[in-house]
């Protein structure tokens, strides 16, 4: 949205000498929407630059109050912000955008001779002080961002009459901008131009104990990552046809089972001493057999610990597979009653009988084999789910 | 478990009952995934030529064989077997000749042939419910659609 206020004078000039009737950009598309003049549809288009940006930063805000997120993911969060407010700048000052603005000698010269070795990236190791590594991004930008305050005081009075570019831009956003975003950088602005905050980048920003999720979790995450995705998934939301289970918690069922699918495919793989799994290494190969056992364990564990979050027993029960009596369900024999064993508890006994028939080559009539399956098709199989067409 | 955690959690006070079409559905998937394993072209790309032939596994055809086949080769058959327990593994010549006596005693089409009697069945269990609960499920009939073999 910010690109498309920026740029709507330079894509409606591209628009009408390429006689097209249409201009691609989202000001064009407000004002055929809502059937608004120019103005006010840029003014719409700031609203929803506003908007939008409070909901960045919330989502950021969250992330960091949260801290379950990675360290990783903290800064990815961080850099997005720079780069919105970057590309700000940017837009209110370069040449593209506005006509009247020039590059600077140094910019002129880098483009030329490239940047020196000195400010290149791989030499950023070291905490950087407040160099100017970026120097004037363009000398029209100093002006117009030290004058920040006369400039949108004056727009909100008379927003119809913009008078420079930048401000044509960023009448009225750029107080959200350099107030909320921008305010810790806003008073270096205008004497060294657009410093970058590195030595931020330097110091760890989550507790470490995160990075610990990362590595319990690889190597569930590398089997999730195996081409071949079953449709279990689309069987979910099919037979949901029939059970109207709220949305929500449909997702939580997926996702539960896609932990116990998970955690079974790694073991079955160290079980059957497979060395691959669809086509790929299996995942003991890659991750060992501990690290692989482990990961698997604390998958059910967490199937478990959704199942109880749930807050139906019946899930609990079918999950964590505690022996009880069977039970009815309104009087009918309901498919939880059928089963004399619950779930999980099967799915062990039937992978029991497999290994043992392989291991002691002992080979089992047909009866045997349907039995066994019966007992395992739900979670540990899952060729069978695998789409052919 | 999926159609049993759902069950649990579905708000209806009368629910379908679907445990017969999902054991027919496991059963005609999993022998489907037998047959796959050793016919399917696909299969030998995305698993590896045969797979279920390196882990030894009693799969539904190797059951067949050893069943069906007359004494002196299902012997043949039984000794690749326990070589492979001893490797580890078959390599690509023994799963050829476990294959070929796979296809001599009509193993692999006899599974094809299950597969589909098991599929017909799930389409009966499908119509039994949508009758049960008068709800037609296409979504679920184009499922099972993208899976047939």
């Amino acid at each position: 949205m910010t690109n498309d206020l920026c740029s709507w004078d330079k894509e409606r000039r591209f628009a009408t000498e390429n006689n097209k009737l249409y201009v691609s950009n989202a000001i064009w598309v407000i004002m055929q929407e809502r059937s608004v003049g120019l103005e006010d549809a840029k003014e719409v288009c700031r609203a929803l630059i506003r908007k939008n940006i409070e909901k960045h930063l919330d989502v950021v805000k969250n992330a960091k109050d949260g801290s379950q997120y990675s360290p990783d993911l903290v800064r990815f969060l961080d850099a997005m912000t720079y780069t919105i407010s970057g590309n700000v700048a940017w837009s209110m000052s370069c040449p593209r955008y506005n006509i009247d603005a020039q590059y600077s000698p140094q910019q002129q010269e880098w483009m030329a001779n490239g940047i020196p070795d000195h400010l290149r990236r791989e030499k950023r190791t070291r905490p950087l002080k407040a160099q100017p590594r970026c120097t004037p991004l363009i000398q029209a930008a100093d002006t117009s961002i030290s004058n920040s305050e006369s400039a949108s005081s004056d727009s909100r009075s008379s927003s119809t009459t913009p008078t420079t570019p930048s401000e044509l831009c960023f009448s009225t956003n750029r107080d959200v901008f350099l107030d909320r975003h921008l305010s810790p950088l806003s008073r270096e602005v205008s004497g060294v131009p657009f410093p970058f905050p590195f030595s931020q980048f330097q110091t760890p920003m989550v507790k470490p104990v995160l990075i610990l999720h990362q590595i319990i979790d690889g190597p569930s995450s590398y089997i999730a990552s195996l081409p071949g995705k079953g449709i279990r998934n689309t069987i979910a939301d099919a037979l949901n046809v029939w059970y109207s289970v709220p949305e929500s918690t449909v997702t939580v069922i997926k996702r539960i089972v896609d932990q116990l699918h998970r955690a079974s495919l790694m073991l079955d793989d160290i079980q059957d001493g497979s060395r691959l799994r669809r086509g790929k290494p299996a995942t003991h190969t890659v991750f060992g057999v501990g690290q692989t056992i482990n990961s698997s364990s604390y998958g059910v564990c967490g199937a478990m610990q959704e199942a109880l979050k749930l807050g139906n027993t019946e899930c609990a029960r079918i999950v964590v597979g505690m022996s009880i009596h069977p039970t009815t369900h309104g009087g009918a024999r309901s498919f939880l009653t059928v089963l004399d064993a619950e779930e999980s508890e099967r799915l062990y006994v039937g992978q029991s009988h497999d290994l043992h028939w392989t291991a002691n080559l002992i080979c089992p009539s047909v009866g045997e084999y349907i039995r066994a399956l019966d007992d395992s098709e739900y979670c540990l199989r899952e060729g069978q789910l695998e789409q052919s067409k | 478990m999926l159609a049993r955690l759902l069950e649990a959690t579905s708000p209806l006070t009368h629910k379908p009952n679907l445990h017969s079409l999902i054991t027919m559905l496991g059963r005609a998937y999993a022998l489907r995934d037998d047959y796959m394993n050793l016919a399917s072209t696909e299969y030998t790309q995305t698993k590896g030529f045969c797979e279920d032939l390196d882990e030894g596994k009693y799969s539904l055809p190797v059951i067949h064989a050893l069943q069906n086949l007359p004494g002196p080769r299902a012997l043949i058959l039984s000794n690749m077997l326990t070589q492979r327990r001893m490797s580890g593994k078959a390599s690509p010549d023994h799963k050829q000749l476990i294959l070929d006596m796979l296809s001599e005693a009509g193993s692999v089409a006899h599974t094809l042939d299950v597969v589909r009697l098991l599929q017909d069945e799930v389409d009966r269990e499908i119509e039994v419910v949508e009758r049960q609960t008068g709800m037609e499920n296409l979504q679920l009939r184009a499922v099972i659609e993208l899976i047939r073999v």
